[in-house]
């Protein structure tokens, strides 16, 4: 208690004396602001900076869709082909990874990923927030798949579906050891996929935030240099919201194949 | 002027600017204050989005693709029975071709073999002519000579007598006489080659 009182008081103090000169809190952009507050029978439900910004990017990505699809047409335009490159892109991973019986997963798979890609992407404009840097909201995500893979699993294959803890062609005197493991592996499943994605965002974020911090307090000789990477590791996060999109749904698409295959 | 530009930026990156919240001991996402709303806002945004992409997106770009398909698998079947088409077309021609070829070479050849018997039928037509002329000609030269045979014969013992009597004027025997006619015969006969 003493401890604590005494952190936040020098906490403060460091606070007060650096007061008058620029601050570093490169991780203060995370923070959750509510925007209207909102409780339903003691539990709080209020909207806030990161729910507004996940529907922002939610509805970019669905009317991205409509403004593609406002015309289609056999041959077509360059938005109708990017749409349909994308609808084809989430397709293959169903089909490739699932087979045939993942297409009535389709539909929430392609939601997902296209979900994940638009608040990292969104993410990225200056002033935003990126809804998939909050453990929480990828941590529902993953616990979504998690659960909806492991029913699927029992809804499948009844009780049988324990076996999946128990890898085939292995000496009975390993299975004390490998069962545990196998176990733990897959309850580690939702833990990786969430921190996965979020400790990327975060990461990414938070050097770029320090980086945009450097290149405003350093004079103009030095704060190119700052400027010039962040500039680098715009491009850079683009491309690491499409991957960990990527993963985060073809991981997804394992998950529910293991849990209707078996193996 | 670029740092006049940047310097709100990188406060609204960093929180730069003073905002009345208290900076916290770690990550601001492990403040578990915000997770019951974020998980509930996650959960019921993510499954609206799943229904108006289900309603409004999906099978608009399904019917697009599979209209797509089908377009080009009717472009391949057509392509496919235009090519059927025109390799019945080619073998078509070629075997008119090939027929034509093979007649004219009959014709050419039945015209050479006429030509041939015709120039044979004339040549024998021509030879027989000329024999049967030959012929009519050398039994015309053979009468005339044998006719002038029998002539200068006749004259000739004409003569004979004639001498004969001119010379029985002065004695001359029958033996003589006979000898004499035998001699002027056997002088004819030995000038007959000359004739010819």
């Amino acid at each position: 208690m003493f401890a604590l009182t005494a952190t936040a008081a020098a906490t403060t103090a460091v606070h007060a004396a650096a007061s008058s000169a620029p601050k570093m809190d490169p991780l203060h952009h995370f923070q959750v602001i509510k925007i209207i507050p909102i409780s339903l029978f003691g539990i709080d439900l209020s909207i806030s900076n990161s729910v507004l910004w996940m529907w922002i990017a939610m509805a970019l990505a669905f009317f991205c869709f409509r403004f593609a699809l406002r015309q289609p047409s056999i041959v077509p335009g360059r938005a109708q082909s990017l749409a349909e490159a994308g609808f084809q892109f989430i397709d293959d991973i169903v089909n490739e990874t699932i087979g045939h019986d993942g297409k009535q997963f389709f539909p929430y798979i392609f939601t997902l990923f296209f979900t994940i890609l638009f608040c990292n992407l969104t993410g990225l404009i200056p002033g935003s927030f990126t809804a998939t840097s909050q453990i929480i909201v990828t941590g529902t995500f993953a616990m979504g798949v998690f659960i909806f893979s492991t029913l699927l699993g029992f809804y499948r294959h009844g009780a049988h579906f324990l076996h999946f803890f128990v890898p085939s062609g292995l000496p009975i005197a390993l299975l004390p050891l490998m069962v545990p493991i196998e176990i733990i592996s897959y309850l580690a499943r939702p833990v990786s996929l969430s921190v996965r994605l979020f400790a990327n965002m975060t990461a990414g974020h938070t050097l770029l935030a320090v980086l945009f911090f450097f290149t405003a307090t350093l004079p103009w000789f030095g704060a190119w240099l700052p400027f010039g990477f962040t500039v680098i590791f715009t491009g850079v996060e683009i491309f690491i919201g499409l991957i960990q999109a990527y993963i985060f749904t073809i991981l997804t698409c394992v998950y529910i194949n293991d849990a209707l295959h078996m193996h | 002027m670029i740092e006049a530009l940047l310097i709100p930026i990188a406060q609204a990156a960093t929180g730069g600017a003073t905002d009345g919240h208290p900076p916290s001991s770690g990550l601001p996402q492990f403040d578990t204050s915000t997770f019951s709303s974020q998980t509930f806002w996650s959960i019921v945004s993510f499954l609206i989005l799943v229904a108006l992409l289900n309603k409004y997106v999906i099978p608009a770009i399904r019917n697009i693709l599979d209209a797509r398909s089908k377009s080009i698998q009717e472009d391949i079947n057509g392509a496919k029975q235009s090519r059927v088409d025109a390799d019945k077309a080619l073998a078509e021609y070629r075997r008119l071709i090939s027929t034509a070829r093979e007649s004219a070479a009959q014709i050419m050849d039945e015209t050479r073999r006429e030509a041939i018997a015709y120039r044979d039928n004339a040549l024998k037509t021509l030879e027989e002519e000329s024999a049967r002329k030959k012929a009519v000609v050398m039994e015309e030269i053979e009468q005339s000579k044998r006719a002038a045979m029998q002539e200068i014969a006749t004259h000739a013992v004409e003569i004979a007598l004639l001498a004969t009597e001119k010379l029985l004027a002065k004695s001359v025997t029958a033996a003589d006489a006979n000898q004499m006619v035998d001699e002027a015969i056997r002088q004819m006969g030995q000038q007959r080659p000359i004739i010819h």
